[in-house]
């Protein structure tokens, strides 16, 4: 009887299907999901070793995409593709970007798509738990210049590794004290989990549907 | 060659069907997916058709009982193996299904059946016989029609297949160069799965098959560039390999170098025996053309668990290339392999690959790439990928997240 439960538990796990331009950007989404959404498993499709950015994720976006319908098991399962604005470091030349939000909208139904302003790394230096474990405050760095350089700093001041793509399999080590508060201070990551619970995947009524 | 297997109940394959076997195929998926469950079904059929290995009592015993061998929690107490394969030009596709009915778990008596067909039409099927029995294969009516003669020639032609023509390694496999002389326990029609047996049959294939043994040489040294020759020396108390370096005897040979020996021996000694296959129940001139087909013609079967384990990265291309070899050649092999390897991946096709996943209720699912995948990851000439590089994209699943 357990047993069958608990079958019945594992059948109604909704799934992630979640691609990003860089390797570590899976990852560190993987650690927020787990931290956001514990009752969602993950399908990551990173970028094979060596490459990555926003070029590679333009020119394989749609195959991902394509991808991942076909390996989702139930039309409930998210796809989600990520990447960074990079506006503040990149506000010319925006052609794969916009290549990217295009074959998106292409597939609109089914992908959910999320832009961290202006790079990933502005998530993680709200992050309440990550900021405490490096002895700083966490607050807003969504319009910052390069919040991976600032989160560089930060790791290197406490004797941490750089979160790099090199670096991919310590990450958690790294970021060890991520607790996955930086909705609180940061609106691009609160706009993101908004889209993400409000999409039919993660919607508890679907959820209970099934 | 092989064409299709069916697993129901078979430890964690609840109820798996792989159909449209290639020349070579290559499963991957992650540890602990069922990968290994899958070839030690092969094993145990092999196995449990040796009247020296017990027989299927003896395989059931060998593989630890009902507990062991049974898909937990389905209900049903029956596991069914099923092969389907092409053996010659004169015979249609065969298809034998083994049942094993555990009415009451690990207790006797347990109920065996089998059945063969040709062509889909039903061959011989004896009557179901009780376990334990001498030799399960001998049971069931005979009834001396000229089917009947037809479906043992063909079911002594499967088990041939199974118990002479299958090679298999399985993972951990390590042949040692040095091997104490034990004639009653040597097996030398087949490696040994832990390549115990290595040394002998090479010992073998050098005193009977000296132009076997000249190419297998030529092979191995073709793959390791700084060894010059391999000698077998063997004598009343122990049989030896040596290798040799450019300009002395190696003092050491390193796991790699005794695996590729172990694989190669696989593949060679699927060409040593050219003595025609006998028929028992052949009375009648009509099975005349099926006599008259050597052992070594028959399709061979090597079954490799991660073959490129302890190889450096730069040696996988030519053994994938060797691979083909034989599997081209004039007595082709069929292969069976699996790897976690990327680098291994890239050098094979994705028709010949297999994925071995878990489903939602914990039982395995192996399945091809799609054709869906295939187009539009490998079929778009102005942007080749890699096999191994779009695996670590987790394209084609059986990578752990």
């Amino acid at each position: 009887m357990v047993d069958e439960c608990l079958r019945r538990i594992g059948r109604l796990s909704q799934m992630i299907h979640l691609m990003a331009e860089h390797a570590k950007d899976i990852i560190v989404m993987q650690l927020l999901f787990k931290q956001k959404f514990p009752h969602v498993k993950i399908r990551p499709y990173p970028p094979p070793p060596k490459k990555g950015g926003i070029s590679w994720l333009a020119k394989n976006v749609e195959k991902l995409i394509i991808t991942a319908l076909e390996n989702r098991k139930s039309k409930h399962d998210c796809i989600v593709v990520l990447h960074d604005a990079d506006l503040q470091t990149r506000p010319h030349g925006r052609n794969d970007y916009e290549k990217v939000a295009l074959i998106c909208k292409k597939y609109r139904d089914d992908v959910i798509f999320i832009i961290a302003y202006d790079e990933l790394e502005a998530w993680l230096l709200a992050d309440s738990g990550l900021a405490q474990a490096l002895n700083r405050k966490p607050k807003n760095y969504d319009n910052e210049i390069r919040p991976s350089k600032i989160l560089n700093k930060w790791l290197e001041d406490t004797g941490r590794k750089h979160l790099t793509d090199e670096k991919i399999a310590i990450i958690e080590q790294i970021l060890k004290g991520l607790d996955g508060t930086g909705d609180q201070h940061s609106p691009s990551l609160q706009a993101a989990l908004k889209k993400l619970h409000d999409h039919d995947c993660l919607n508890e009524d679907t959820q209970k549907r099934l | 060659m092989l064409t299709q297997l069916r697993f129901k109940n078979w430890r964690s394959l609840r109820d798996v069907t792989i159909e449209n076997l290639q020349p070579i195929n290559v499963f991957i998926g992650v540890n602990a997916s069922g990968k290994t469950n899958i070839l030690d079904a092969l094993y145990f059929l092999r196995h449990a058709n040796t009247e020296n290995g017990g027989g299927i009592v003896g395989g059931i015993s060998q593989w630890g009982g009902f507990r062991k061998l049974h898909t937990v929690n389905t209900g049903e107490n029956e596991i069914e193996l099923a092969v389907s394969f092409k053996l010659h030009d004169k015979i249609a596709e065969i298809y034998e299904q083994y049942k094993i009915h555990f009415a009451n778990g690990d207790d006797f008596p347990i109920l065996f059946s089998y059945l063969l067909k040709e062509d889909g039409k039903s061959l011989y099927n004896p009557e179901p016989v009780s376990l334990p029995v001498k030799n399960f294969s001998r049971g069931g009516a005979f009834t001396r029609t000229w089917q009947d003669y037809y479906g043992r020639a063909i079911r002594d032609y499967a088990r041939f297949y199974k118990t002479q023509r299958w090679q298999m390694l399985h993972e951990g496999f390590l042949p040692p160069l040095k091997d104490i002389q034990d004639s009653e326990n040597i097996t030398l029609n087949s490696i040994d799965p832990n390549a115990r047996n290595v040394s002998f049959i090479l010992n073998l294939m050098h005193r009977t098959r000296f132009d076997l043994f000249s190419k297998f040489n030529q092979d191995l040294l073709e793959l390791l560039e700084n060894v010059r020759k391999i000698e077998i020396e063997s004598s009343f108390q122990e049989t030896k390999i040596r290798l040799h370096e450019k300009k002395f005897e190696m003092p050491t040979v390193s796991f790699g170098t005794r695996r590729l020996i172990a694989m190669l021996a696989a593949m060679y000694l699927l060409d040593m025996d050219l003595s025609p296959l006998p028929l028992p129940y052949n009375n009648d001139t009509e099975f005349d053309d099926l006599e008259n087909l050597p052992l070594a013609h028959m399709p061979g079967l090597v079954v490799i668990e991660e073959p490129d384990m302890a190889l450096n990265p730069g040696l996988l291309r030519r053994l994938v290339g060797k691979f083909r070899e034989f599997v081209d050649g004039e007595h082709p092999r069929q292969l069976i392999l699996t790897t976690h390897n990327p680098i291994f991946l890239n050098y094979f096709e994705p028709e010949e690959i297999r994925i071995v996943e878990r489903d939602d209720d914990g039982y395995t699912t192996v399945k091809p790439i799609s054709k869906r995948i295939q187009e539009i990851w490998f079929e778009d000439e102005a942007d080749p990928q890699a096999l191994g590089d779009i695996w670590l994209m987790n394209v084609l699943g059986g990578l752990a997240d």
